[in-house]
């Protein structure tokens, strides 16, 4: 089933155009990562699926139907940074949650305690901690169990320890079959939540589908060989091979189809070439998303 | 409706500052509608003691005119809701509550609905108080109490109402513009008692009386008094219909702008 259809929408500011033309269908059950660097679209895309920005153009549509009201209670959203009344308890703040979604104070107990704030709900907002808003928010977006959730940059700001939590609290609720889609300019956090990914570039759309084909991490190496002109010679005329980058005779090389270190260093055997350092890059997803991003 | 009130109030009910507002309001029209015909007649007293006529001393409070005396004070005091209303409504733009509200699934229509349902509410409950006050004098202070008398000229209640609401409405404009508590006070007293009254001066003729916040305080005139039918001088005693169309007039304006601004822009 279909969860949100978007048309060709676009969205100017000034002469700057935020949001080119965008076309995503989002089928339900999917995490749909929406990846791309500061400034290139995400956060107003959000916003106009969510009307809180009016698009220039094109259009939109929730589970296939039009009724603006009914939907947004399906939805649960945190945009940006957590927003409540600082000077409501958390409880306070959730009621005017339920009370806008229709639903019963009965659940509050439930999301705050799945976001372990249970027992600070008495106290007010302001005296938070950064991770504690951030999972109000989360609780705030799971009242009313929501058939869409969507987040914005969830982990930003916070420590090594509140982003793995985030990061847990999001697969645990994608695990009971909610569609969730993120925006993210973190291509590591998109990697380990997603099913799907959506690339953004000032606004237009370079890349979309499954995470597993077009975040799929081509095998990148750092190389020292006795012979480093050589290796230079060899690499500009190789089908198979690319140079990523070159520093101090540390070569760092890309295999353009399917490969491991095995047969990077028949290569270097057939020619000849004796390497003093082999190494596959940890982080070379990092780089190839860089590429990418940058030669589009 | 009422869900959208409760939104609202549970806003302001834990916002201290509204409260203060609210209290110092309540406080501040009981002295002056308590106290305002002692002094009023001291006046008169010391102003009268060389005269050769006596001057009557004057009852504010009997049944039906204490409706007309007392909500027409109270019309002075109208700058405390609109100043609550502005506190709510800006404190959405300062805290970005405003968007959390839209985003968690609050329709744009709602967003404006649920304020006005709160305007309205706090002209029920300032109308409300004066009448309390208004009650508890009056029967003080009449000889002969009779249904009748105590209903007479209580219309003058409603049109209190419609004076606060439409007031307020003019002060939610500003704060939907302007977006900032200080800035929108400042906005709305320099309207208030600066400009406006200014502008109503340079107008020729009685141009003045259309401008939004004199035709509202039109509504409720200063009222008669014995004192003034001695000088010959007669006020209107009455609500005219005119007035309240003008009222409504500007409070439907009021609220359709805000809406609009509502309906287009980016939260």
């Amino acid at each position: 089933m279909e969860i949100l259809k978007i048309n060709q929408l676009t969205k100017h500011y000034g002469k700057l155009t935020a949001v080119d033309k965008l076309n995503v269908s989002i089928e339900k059950g999917s995490i749909y990562g929406i990846l791309g660097p500061n400034g290139s679209g995400k956060t107003t895309t959000l916003g106009m699926i969510l009307d809180i920005t009016r698009p220039s153009s094109g259009s939109f549509t929730w589970f296939s139907n039009s009724d603006q009201n009914v939907n947004r209670q399906k939805i649960g959203a945190i945009i940006e940074t957590p927003i409540f009344y600082p000077y409501l308890s958390a409880q306070k703040n959730l009621e005017i949650f339920c009370q806008i979604k229709r639903i019963e104070f009965a659940d509050i107990e439930r999301v705050l305690k799945i976001v372990e704030l249970y027992d600070r709900r008495k106290d007010t907002f302001k005296t938070y901690s950064l991770g504690m808003k951030q999972r109000l928010a989360i609780a705030g977006a799971l009242l009313g169990e929501p058939e869409v959730l969507i987040f914005d940059e969830p982990t930003n700001g916070l420590d090594p320890q509140g982003i793995a939590e985030i990061r847990n609290l999001i697969i645990k609720i994608a695990k009971q079959g909610i569609t969730i889609i993120l925006a993210s300019h973190l291509l590591d956090e998109v990697q380990k939540v997603c099913s799907h990914v959506l690339i953004l570039k000032k606004g237009k759309m370079l890349i979309s589908g499954k995470v597993d084909d077009i975040l799929r991490e081509p095998d990148i190496f750092e190389v020292k060989v006795d012979k480093p002109e050589k290796l230079q010679e060899l690499i500009a005329n190789s089908e198979e091979l690319s140079l990523v980058q070159e520093h101090k005779n540390l070569f760092v090389v890309q295999f353009k189809t399917d490969s491991n270190g095995v047969e990077l260093n028949q290569f270097l055997f057939d020619n000849k070439l004796v390497a003093s350092h082999l190494q596959k890059q940890e982080k070379s997803l990092e780089s190839y998303f860089l590429n990418l991003i940058e030669h589009a | 409706m009422l869900r959208l009130l409760k939104i609202e109030l549970i806003k302001a009910f834990n916002f201290k500052a509204l409260w203060y507002l609210f209290l110092i309001y309540i406080l501040a029209l009981g002295l002056i509608l308590f106290g305002v015909e002692t002094f009023i007649n001291d006046i008169i007293g010391d102003g009268g003691r060389n005269l050769p006529i006596t001057l009557p001393k004057m009852s504010l409070y009997s049944f039906p005119l204490v409706w007309h005396n007392l909500t027409y004070l109270s019309g002075f005091l109208k700058v405390f809701p609109a100043i609550m209303i502005i506190i709510l409504v800006t404190n959405e733009y300062s805290y970005k509550t405003i968007r959390q509200q839209v985003i968690t699934g609050l329709s744009r229509n709602e967003l404006f609905l649920a304020k006005l349902s709160f305007l309205f509410a706090t002209a029920v409950v300032m109308a409300l108080i004066v009448g309390i006050y208004g009650f508890i004098l009056g029967l003080l202070h009449t000889e002969t109490l009779e249904f009748k008398t105590i209903i007479e000229k209580s219309q003058f209640l409603l049109a209190y109402m419609l004076e606060v609401f439409a007031y307020s409405s003019f002060a939610y404009l500003i704060a939907t513009i302007v977006k900032r508590s200080g800035f929108a006070v400042g906005v709305l007293l320099l309207w208030a008692y600066i400009a406006e009254p200014i502008i109503a001066y340079k107008l020729p003729d009685d141009f003045g009386d259309y401008l939004p916040l004199r035709s509202i305080g039109n509504l409720i005139q200063i009222p008669n008094s014995q004192l003034m039918k001695i000088f010959g001088i007669e006020f209107q005693e009455y609500i005219a219909s005119t007035d309240v169309m003008m009222a409504l007039g500007y409070t439907l304006l009021f609220n359709l702008i805000i809406w609009i601004i509502y309906r287009r822009s980016d939260l």
